[in-house]
């Protein structure tokens, strides 16, 4: 329970870190003349404004009330909903639009209470067949149903 | 006379059988996920947006605009059934609509909300065509000086009319002026910000950092916040206001639709602003004042009549300027740069058929929310009381197709994925994203007008200040955050986002 665990603090803190982060890389770019201003001013201006802002909130932050609780950033559900993103993006290609729907979905549905492993199996194939059918038949995506992987 | 024949291309644009088509879909489709707790307009359009990229530019822009009112309609949906408002601009609905429903009068007050919505989009629409030809004429005179404070107004405006912490809102929007740089430097060809990835030369898509900072964020944030959800049990009795509701809605209506019309045109104003003021002046001048809070007709009449007067006529500047005025209008910007138009003065001469097109759809959009969903709104109701483990997954679906459809990448996906969490983040620590999305697309634009500007100048940073337009525009900026940061005033500002 200290002071950095003040979301208020944590958001300045958050800001004076991207804002470095762009003044850095920006140094690798020519800043130019005032005339003819080169690729790396302009973000290095904006990125000096945020980092002055990231001060300002994380100083002005009231000091941790008594009670309150810190937010706590660790969640298992995003980890789900963010797996079920990359996993539909690392199957789509290979394994098709249907399989990548119902894995997605499959993995989604991790992230709630109760699960229910059968029923999100049979939503997701319903969910993938209606998708298929929705984007690639009606829609024309350019993508296969059911991918090489499965040597169709 | 111009002005009817300008009307009159708009609707042979608009009567189009797949423009019509398109229109309802869009609205269907707006409503579908407007109702879906938590997600409100800004949310719903980003997620839908990939969709109408394979269309023509104007059906596409239709679609979107239908996409728009769907979904405000269905914020204001919700907000009188559930008192859940889908969306910012329907909080003060939810006032008096939620204990109407529970009066056993959610029907009349589901009628109110779309009899008032139509009138206030009709006198709207007609304001925008009389008007916007002008201020775009306006537009022209503008060089580079000019659009760069004008750009720093819009930022500014959209900030201090929003609520929460100034400077947290300026860092979003210097976040969102930084992500939108990522990529080749118009200019130089320079790469810049892109970590070495091939596939960020071209800059990041606004449309997967908008889903995954509206979409993945306030899903997530859905998901830890477990709501009970039971819809209003009453019988809906009758749809139909009685007589005494239609003396009394009059009135409210005029006074909403008047003030969303002003109150839209501004910078940072638009839908929420509207419903705000339009609630406020109602409780005054009611009479007696005591019904306000306890189901008064009115309290829905104003403030819906209010948020879609101002939608409307938020398009006045986007269309006219250029200039987005809040989110919403931020991802409508981005929908027509995808569709290769620039907004600006010269879209009304360049592509009236697109310009008159979509002003007059709107219109239709508003008749056909109308006409369909008043019956509908049985159907929208069960797809409330649907449990929400059976909604998310199909949501989180659709942003994944959604983002890989964009442009067939695979990339799109982990940026979208990145985002996402970058959603959850900011929303833990209490970052309104709205201000990152105004900065993601005005960024670019500010730079190169900048550039430009003291390319012209010869180097002189004075040209801002000396043209006397674009003075004028940077006193105003400076006024306003001046205003905010004034503590007493800032009291005043707090308070009314409070109600």
């Amino acid at each position: 329970m200290t002071l950095r665990l003040n979301p208020q603090f944590a958001a300045g803190l958050v800001f004076v870190l991207i804002g470095a982060a762009f003044l850095l890389s920006s140094l690798d770019l020519s800043y130019g003349t005032w005339r003819k201003i080169g690729p790396g001013a302009f973000p290095g201006l904006v990125a000096s404004a945020l980092i002055a802002m990231g001060l300002i909130v994380a100083f002005t932050a009231k000091k941790h009330h008594a009670g309150e609780e810190p937010p706590s950033l660790y969640s298992s559900k995003v980890m789900f909903i963010i797996a079920a993103i990359v996993v539909f993006g690392l199957v789509v290609r290979g394994g098709g639009l249907l399989p990548a729907v119902f894995c997605c979905c499959f993995i989604s549905s991790f992230a709630s209470r109760p699960f229910q492993p059968v029923k999100s199996a049979l939503y997701g194939l319903g969910l993938g067949a209606a998708c298929s059918l929705a984007f690639i038949k009606g829609l024309g995506m350019p993508i296969a149903i059911i991918g090489p992987w499965f040597g169709l | 006379m111009e002005t009817l024949n300008a009307l009159l291309l708009g609707f042979d644009q608009a009567i189009l059988p797949t423009n019509l088509f398109w229109c309802l879909m869009g609205a269907l489709l707006g409503t579908l996920v407007g109702v879906l707790p938590g997600l409100g307009p800004a949310a719903t359009m980003a997620i839908l947006l990939p969709f109408t990229i394979g269309l023509e530019p104007v059906t596409s822009l239709i679609m979107m605009a239908g996409i728009y009112y769907g979904a405000q309609y269905g914020g204001s949906t919700t907000a009188i059934l559930l008192n859940l408002p889908g969306e910012a601009s329907s909080v003060v609905t939810a006032i008096d609509g939620y204990k109407m429903a529970r009066n056993g009068r959610a029907g009349v007050a589901l009628s109110t909300a779309a009899i008032g919505s139509f009138f206030a989009g009709t006198v709207a629409t007609l304001l925008l065509a009389l008007f916007a030809p002008t201020l775009a004429e306006i537009g022209l005179l503008f060089g580079p000086a000019e659009y760069f404070s004008l750009m720093t107004l819009g930022l500014v405006a959209s900030i201090v009319l929003s609520r929460g912490s100034l400077p947290k809102a300026l860092a979003m929007v210097f976040i969102g002026i930084l992500v939108g740089l990522i990529g080749q430097d118009v200019q130089t060809a320079a790469p810049r910000f892109t970590l070495g990835f091939e596939e960020m030369s071209s800059g990041v898509n606004f449309v997967v950092v908008a889903m995954g900072l509206f979409g993945i964020g306030e899903l997530i944030k859905d998901l830890e916040t477990p709501e009970s959800r039971t819809a209003i049990n009453a019988p809906f009795f009758s749809m139909i206001p009685s007589r005494e509701d239609w003396r009394r809605m009059v009135a409210p209506i005029l006074r909403g639709t008047g003030i969303g019309s002003v109150l839209g045109l501004l910078p940072g104003g638009g839908a929420l602003l509207a419903a705000f003021a339009a609630y406020a002046i109602e409780k005054r001048v009611a009479n007696p004042p005591e019904g306000f809070g306890g189901g008064a007709i009115e309290g829905v009449a104003a403030p819906e009549s209010a948020n879609n007067a101002g939608a409307q006529t938020s398009f006045v500047p986007l269309l006219t300027l250029g200039l987005p005025a809040n989110a919403v209008m931020a991802l409508m910007f981005g929908a027509l740069i995808m569709q290769g138009i620039a907004p600006g003065p010269t879209l009304i001469s360049e592509h009236p058929d697109v310009f008159w097109g979509v002003i007059v759809s709107m219109w239709v959009g508003n008749v056909m929310l109308l006409v369909l969903n008043l019956p509908l709104i049985g159907i929208w109701t069960r797809l409330l009381t649907m449990p929400f483990h059976y909604l998310f997954p199909a949501i989180v679906v659709f942003c994944s197709i959604g983002a890989f459809s964009l442009s067939n990448s695979v990339f799109d996906l982990w940026l979208l994925g990145a985002f996402g969490v970058a959603g959850y983040i900011f929303a833990k620590l209490d970052c309104d994203p709205a201000p990152l999305v105004m900065g993601l697309i005005l960024g670019p634009m500010m730079e190169e007008n900048f550039r430009r500007a003291m390319f012209l100048a010869r180097g002189n940073p004075g040209i801002f200040v000396d043209r006397p337009i674009s003075a004028g525009l940077l006193v105003l900026a400076v006024l306003a955050i001046a205003m905010v940061a004034l503590p007493k005033i800032k009291a005043v500002r707090e308070e009314a986002f409070q109600e």
